[in-house]
């Protein structure tokens, strides 16, 4: 701690002394190799020197061919000869994609505005060839499979190993791809502490079950692990940061890194012909199969369960479904299988769990028949059949009425034999017009059917309404005769031009009759003026009338008929004025 | 004599499709008798596209698409059919060979409504129309008689069709809302994955397979959100499903 604040004092004394000490401006590239294989990592710094700092990073030629990770940038004071230099030194990790030789740079800095150019360098990149295992660097990655040679569908463990012997950190992993090969991945991996040439390294495991689905001769690329390792070496120097606080990765810029595994060749096999049962669902490895039958005295009409479980190790996605075949007399029915996988160090294991519930309809003694399975064993290179025990199953007659469901193919109880399925297809086609003109609908007809549910509605409601109609008029009927007489009245006036008082008197009678419904056989001034006021007719209007009347009567009696024209004219006003007193 | 009527009733769709859909019936069947299944399913679907849609269509489509080793399709089909024609023997013995080739096992989703009006299964859209119909003239008939004439018989026989009027008229009703309303999809793939989201990255919660009948409930940017239950619901893509309502488009 003491010797770290004697080091910050030098630099806070030294700091106003640099400011007139930068001096000339130089750019450099530098590798820290100049031939590298495809699986390395090249270090390349920039270093600008007489500058405090640049406007932007620099930028740097020829790296097209090349994966680029910043590894940060760091400020540098150097003091030679009492003269302060200030520098930065910007530093880059370079992965090539391809062999060749490169050129590097130059790389381009600008400070103040300025740009600075920097050498170039030469880097040459071979392709890498596996490590002997005496050259290994600190990380390195192994594959392994568990045998060169296999069967079709048979389980190979695929073991990748990383030796660590630094500290590294972001770890990925790129599985070699390969058609008709898939990887399985057994768990998580492993870490652990081990040996390697005599030195302690930690070993990271991870294993996968590799199966085939073809035969033949496989070339299994490189696995290709990335991460970024902190190198040790680099901290080796006992400086101020000398810290372990300070030699946390969390400060420190990792270095990125590809390992690659070996390339590793795989025989994958066809299954032999020979010996190979009919129905062969295709199940390779290693198979056990185990039965229950409970409870295996039962009542007829009460069931019992037949479980059948077939595990083992091997490809157990292909265990099949088996079927009981039927027995005589016993109603079966089949549960829904449950399949289970999971997976060890050795690779995937599974099982399959089968339930029948079985009813047996006559008391009796029933034999369950066994229940097989075939598998292809790959170590002992041949076909096995494995099969189920046979159950026996005791049933005493039930408490209950018991129900003959079917006798077997015999249909109960007519000694006839039952109808038996053989094969399953579909009946032909509809192929007449008439089929075609069955189960039409009146789509987008609307209308139509509107027409269809209303029209007795609206032929009901017709009726209805002209009955109603019919009712009303025959109660108005006497209404409308009265409001017609002020107008037959009125015409017969117009009519009768000569002014014929007998006419006239008639006309006015039949008014009268018309309008009040009466039937009047003779009509004198005074009735006429009595009932025009017993209908609210005003007393001078029915007065016009009277004298109309009297001077009509007047002329008849007299003999002078055709001497009120002028009557038939007055007439039809005073209808008028009666027509709008009355009540 | 019946297939004058029918046959006159084609020469009117003929003017209106532009195509002769008897002739074109007829193709169809001789593709298929002669084992030129996509030939069939295509002279079907285009006769079911220019308008022509009759159960027996739908049938023979069920019927092709089956044989053509097409599932999902012919289950879609068959149920189309199914409404149109729902007591037709022959259709319900193929539909149920073609449930019986499914893989999945799923309830009957038969609601209340269907339970308390059972006969709805066994009659066609068509069929209840029709006897809505008939009691609807005999109802207001009686009525119209009543207006003129009431004596005794009349009342009672209007109380008679005046309930078997509500009946068949509820019946019609509840039909056509179901067919109007059904929701039923099918899934056409040999599987697919039904997913937590609208999205290829969603989580796939299940699996269905071909033939299997699902609920449709909306349709978002070419995702459909089906269910099959309360607890299996999810989202696939729409494509994949073929709704059997009436209304819906046709799978190509």
């Amino acid at each position: 701690m003491k010797r770290l604040l004697v080091c910050l004092a030098f630099f806070v004394a030294a700091t106003p002394g640099s400011l007139n000490a930068y001096g000339e401006i130089s750019v450099s590239l530098t590798l820290n190799r100049q031939e590298a294989t495809l699986s390395d990592s090249i270090q390349m710094v920039v270093s600008v020197s007489g500058a405090k700092q640049c406007d932007a990073p620099p930028e740097i030629e020829g790296l097209d061919r090349f994966d680029v990770t910043r590894g940060g940038s760091s400020s540098r004071v150097e003091i030679i000869n009492g003269r302060i230099r200030k520098g930065i030194d910007y530093t880059y990790y370079l992965r090539p994609s391809t062999p060749g030789t490169f050129q590097i740079g130059p790389a381009l800095a600008r400070v103040d505005g300025e740009t600075f150019e920097s050498n170039k360098v030469s880097l040459t990149i071979v392709k890498g060839a596996p490590s002997p295992d005496g050259a290994r660097g600190p990380v390195f990655l192994t594959a392994t499979l568990s045998s060169q040679e296999a069967y079709v569908e048979e389980q190979v463990l695929y073991t990748l190993r990383l030796y660590l012997r630094t500290r590294v950190s972001n770890i990925s992993l790129q599985l070699p791809e390969q058609d008709y090969l898939t990887f399985q991945q057994l768990g998580k991996p492993r870490e652990y502490q081990g040996m390697l040439e005599g030195y302690a390294c930690q070993i990271l495991e991870v294993a996968y079950a590799v199966s085939a689905l073809r035969e033949g001769d496989y070339q299994i690329e490189p696995a290709r692990m990335e991460m970024s390792v902190y190198d040790e070496t680099r901290q080796s120097g006992r400086g101020p940061f000398d810290d372990p606080f300070f030699s946390n990765p969390f400060f420190r810029a990792g270095r990125p890194v590809s390992v690659f595994s070996e390339p590793l060749e795989l025989k994958i096999m066809r299954l032999p012909e020979k010996g190979k049962p009919d129905g062969f669902s295709g199940l390779v490895g290693s198979f056990t199969i185990a039965s229950e039958l409970t409870p295996s005295k039962i009542r007829a009409g009460e069931s019992t369960t037949l479980t059948v479980q077939v595990a083992g190790r091997g490809n157990v996605h292909r265990i099949p479904d088996l079927r009981l075949p039927a027995i005589d007399h016993v109603k079966i029915y089949a549960d829904q299988p449950v399949f289970a996988a999971s997976h060890d160090l050795k690779g995937l294991t599974g099982s399959k769990r089968m339930k029948w519930a079985l009813v047996p309809e006559l008391p009796g003694d029933y034999e369950i028949p066994p229940l097989s399975i075939s598998f292809f064993d790959p170590e002992a290179c041949e076909y096995r059949t494995i099969q189920t025990p046979g159950h026996s199953l005791a049933v005493i007659p039930g408490k209950g009425k018991m129900i003959l469901v079917d006798a077997g193919n015999r249909a109960p109880g007519s000694g006839k034999e039952a109808v038996q399925e053989i094969g399953h297809d579909i009946l032909p086609l509809h192929m007449s017009v008439r089929d075609m003109d069955a189960g039409s609908w009146t789509q987008n007809r609307s209308l139509f059917v509107w027409a269809i549910l209303l029209f007795p509605a609206l032929l009901y409601g017709a009726a209805f309404t002209g009955q109603q109609l019919k009712r009303r008029s025959l109660r108005t009927r006497p209404i409308q005769q009265a409001r017609g007489a002020a107008r037959r009245m009125i015409r017969q006036c117009r009519q009768i031009e000569d002014g014929d008082p007998t006419r006239l008197s008639a006309a006015v009678r039949e008014y009268v009759n018309s309008r009040f419904g009466l039937s009047l056989a003779s009509l004198t001034p005074d009735e006429a003026v009595k009932i025009l006021r017993s209908h609210g007719v005003g007393f001078e209007t029915a007065g016009r009338l009277q004298n109309a009347l009297q001077e009509m009567e007047d002329a008849i009696y007299a003999g002078r008929p055709r001497e009120n024209v002028g009557i038939a004219h007055a007439l039809p006003g005073i209808i008028r004025a009666i027509e709008r007193e009355i009540r | 004599m019946m297939v004058l009527p029918a046959a006159g009733f084609l020469f009117v769709a003929v003017a209106w499709a532009g195509t002769n859909p008897e002739e074109a019936f007829f193709k169809a069947n001789q593709a298929y008798r002669e084992g030129r299944f996509q030939e069939a399913i295509a002279g079907y679907l285009d006769l079911i596209r220019s308008g022509c849609k009759r159960g027996a269509v739908y049938y023979n489509l069920g019927n092709a698409y089956l044989k053509a080793d097409r599932l999902g399709y012919a289950i879609w089909a068959y149920e189309r059919a199914l409404l149109l024609t729902p007591r037709d023997p022959d259709l319900r013995f193929n539909l149920s060979h073609a449930r019986d080739q499914t893989r999945d096992a799923l309830g009957d989703a038969g609601g209340f409504l269907e339970t308390l009006f059972f006969w709805l299964r066994s009659f066609s859209l068509q069929e209840l129309f029709w006897a809505f119909a008939g009691l609807n003239g005999f109802f207001w008939s009686l009525l119209l008689i009543r207006l003129f004439k009431r004596s005794e018989w009349v009342y009672y026989l209007l109380l008679v069709f005046m309930c078997l009027w509500c009946v068949a008229g509820l019946s019609f009703g509840l039909q056509y809302y179901r067919i109007a309303k059904d929701e039923r999809a099918v899934i056409l793939p040999k599987e697919v994955d039904i997913r937590a989201g609208p999205d290829p990255a969603d989580t796939v919660l299940f699996k269905l397979h071909e033939g299997t009948v699902v609920n449709h409930e909306r349709t978002d940017d070419g995702w459909s959100l089906i269910h099959v239950s309360d607890k299996k619901r999810g989202w696939v893509k729409q494509d994949a499903i073929a709704c059997i309502a009436d209304q819906a488009p046709i799978p190509d």
